[in-house]
């Protein structure tokens, strides 16, 4: 049996994500551990305020006592009523942590005050205690996702694969690589196949709120900043986020990146000619689709319509993207003005049921090897479902559909208990109506929509 | 001290006798001493002029010339009302400038001081290093905790990992 080890799709971490909060457990008051923190993370400490606050208030607190070197366990010599005065003068989260350092300590302030900490109290202090947590593991193990109020690894177990002949027949039948987003050799995200599987396991498994299948669905989400250099007076500034979300039993995968040119250098008296986004984009193969890539940018440009979103689909897989282009002015005191791109691409991942779905295999078929041509059932879907569907199953989306239907009818919700789920349904199927939808798309239905997702 | 000077037939200025656990006498004045409920109680119990010295067995000399340094400082202050257990008490860890100055010792001075003031009755001490422990906690995770007062971690993996999961703090695994 050979386990193989998954890890985040984020490929920039821990450098430029926004999402996946890294916490060092180097950070330590003792200044022994200052020359073992790796140069790397010194930059990441530097520039959280979070840990200056906490620098700041170990600061303090150092400075009331001379760090000599204590007897052991002099602490634990204290009476219980005694260790139960301190922890009456500390804050929740640090009293929870008091509580766990020894045996001695859990026994006097007793364990109600993590279970306090975990179940009730308010969510920014558990947060806080979370940060405290993982301050305690491996830095580049864990990650707090705040959706979940949890520590999750950045990486895990797969399933284990058999090793057999037919085995690696049947790894290579589903060698289906990953989905790369950026340049095709460094990507800033890539996600494979056991994501998609392990995401919609958990969503299929969940039952109530907790559910030891699979991974949270966060765990896909992404955001944050690369810079390019385009020449020598401008860079190229990309900030983008990735928003995973299930709709109708399927993954739907929501990827926006924005181009802007900052310059780096100003000369008066000179004319330059200044290379402009869509030049630099035109030469630059980000990609966004296995198959599609920023060089498409002229091509699309070429069919904008005035003031709009122009959106195309990729011919090879569920992939819809949509650019615009913003010309903006870098400052008001000046006259020129800068054009900045914006790119949205909406994905079907699938149900991850199988790495042989259809959709997967048209999705990570490299750029090379094409493949067929992938047939979308109705233009647009992907992109409307993700924005106008908000149900994640399917029984779910079946339910606000009759309950929709039934008050087309009646005119009026019917009964007490069911009436904030009508006006919640209302809200929704308004916001449908309301949406702008593609030019060329005519209006369909939701139930319709939902279908052709699949 | 100016106060040497006035009359000696004031009781509070009156002289008394402490005997340390290690059998040293300290002379202090009594109203100092008094600060100590203990002490307190013991000299109204006995009655007597204050001639005979008072053991104290569960303190050394050390701790009992620090205790009595803070008792010095405090000697006017108001004495504590009972309705300093409630809440408001708890709330604040702050700690005025001279005794943040007293409490700059180290640790084991420092947990001698708590037991001390536990022993003597010295509410308001035992509040102050109560505090200052506390202000060492604050902030930190429970491995900092450990390594700032040299604690043995003595829970087992499993253990840890039976808390995590109880708790659901590590739902992945």
């Amino acid at each position: 049996m050979v386990e193989h080890a998954i890890s985040l799709p984020c490929r920039t971490h821990p450098k430029h994500c926004n999402d996946h909060k890294f916490w060092s457990s180097q950070h330590q008051p003792q200044s022994s551990s200052i020359n073992t923190i790796p140069p790397s993370w010194i930059s990441q400490l530097a520039t959280s305020a979070y840990s200056r606050i906490r620098h700041n208030l170990r600061k303090q607190s150092l400075s009331t006592i001379k760090e000599v070197q204590p007897k052991p366990d002099k602490i634990q010599s204290l009476p219980v009523e005694l260790l139960q005065q301190i922890a009456d003068y500390l804050p929740a989260d640090s009293k929870a942590a008091f509580a766990l350092t020894c045996h001695k300590t859990a026994r006097a302030i007793g364990s109600q005050s993590w279970t306090e900490m975990s179940l009730g109290g308010s969510w920014y202090k558990q947060l806080e205690f979370l940060d405290l947590l993982q301050r305690d593991l491996p830095p580049l193990d864990w990650w707090r996702c705040r959706q979940c109020m949890n520590l999750h690894r950045r990486s895990w177990l797969g399933p284990s694969q058999q090793g057999g002949f037919l085995a690696r027949w049947w790894k290579r039948r589903c060698q289906v690589g990953e989905l790369k987003y950026g340049l095709l050799d460094d990507p800033i995200y890539a996600i494979g196949f056991d994501h998609v599987q392990l995401v919609m396991d958990r969503h299929f498994n969940r039952r109530g709120r907790t559910s030891l299948n699979g991974i949270c669905i966060d765990s896909l989400k992404c955001s944050g900043t690369r810079i390019f250099p385009a020449d020598n007076t401008t860079n190229i500034v990309l900030k983008y986020y990735f928003e995973p979300r299930i709709v109708v039993d399927r993954l739907l995968l929501h990827s926006s990146y924005r181009f802007e040119p900052h310059r780096t250098m100003f000369l008066n008296n000179t004319s330059l000619i200044e290379a402009t986004v869509l030049d630099f984009l035109g030469g630059f193969d980000f990609h966004f689709c296995n198959h599609c890539s920023t060089k498409l940018v002229r091509e699309i440009e070429n069919h904008r319509e005035p003031n709009g979103m122009q959106y195309q689909s990729c011919p090879f897989c569920p992939t819809e993207y949509g650019m615009k282009l913003d010309v903006y002015k870098p400052t008001d005191d000046r006259q020129d003005t800068l054009q900045s791109v914006k790119i949205d691409v909406w994905q079907n991942l699938g149900s991850g049921r199988s790495p042989l779905d259809p959709k997967w295999q048209h999705l990570a078929k490299s750029k090379y090897g094409r493949g067929s041509p992938y047939t979308y059932k109705r233009y647009g879907q992907i992109r409307e479902a993700f924005q106008r569907v908000y149900c994640s199953t399917l029984k779910e989306f079946e339910k606000q559909m009759e309950g929709a239907a039934l008050e087309k009818q009646t005119g009026c919700a019917t009964s007490e208990k069911q009436s904030w789920w009508y006006a919640e349904s209302l809200h929704r199927y308004t916001l449908a109506h309301l949406l702008p939808l593609g030019r060329n798309s005519p209006y369909y239905s939701l139930s319709e929509l939902a279908r052709d997702l699949d | 001290m100016a106060a040497a000077s006035t009359s000696a037939v004031d009781p509070a200025k009156k002289m008394i006798m402490l005997t340390t656990s290690d059998n040293i006498d300290i002379k202090v004045e009594r109203e100092v001493a008094e600060r100590s409920i203990l002490i307190k109680n013991l000299l109204e119990d006995l009655g007597s002029e204050g001639d005979e010295p008072i053991p104290i067995p569960n303190v050394n000399e050390a701790v009992m010339k620090k205790v009595l340094e803070w008792c010095e400082q405090h000697r006017k202050d108001p004495p504590a009302t009972q309705d300093d257990d409630s809440d408001s008490r708890k709330k604040s860890t702050d700690i005025d400038e001279w005794d943040q100055k007293f409490m700059q010792v180290d640790q084991e001075m420092l947990f001698e001081i708590i037991l001390a003031a536990n022993y003597l009755d010295i509410k308001a001490l035992l509040d102050v290093g109560c505090k200052t422990v506390a202000n060492m906690i604050k902030g930190k995770s429970p491995d900092e905790i450990r390594k700032t007062f040299n604690i043995q971690n003595d829970f087992t993996p499993e253990e840890e990992d039976q808390i995590r999961r109880e708790n659901e703090w590590a739902e992945d695994r």
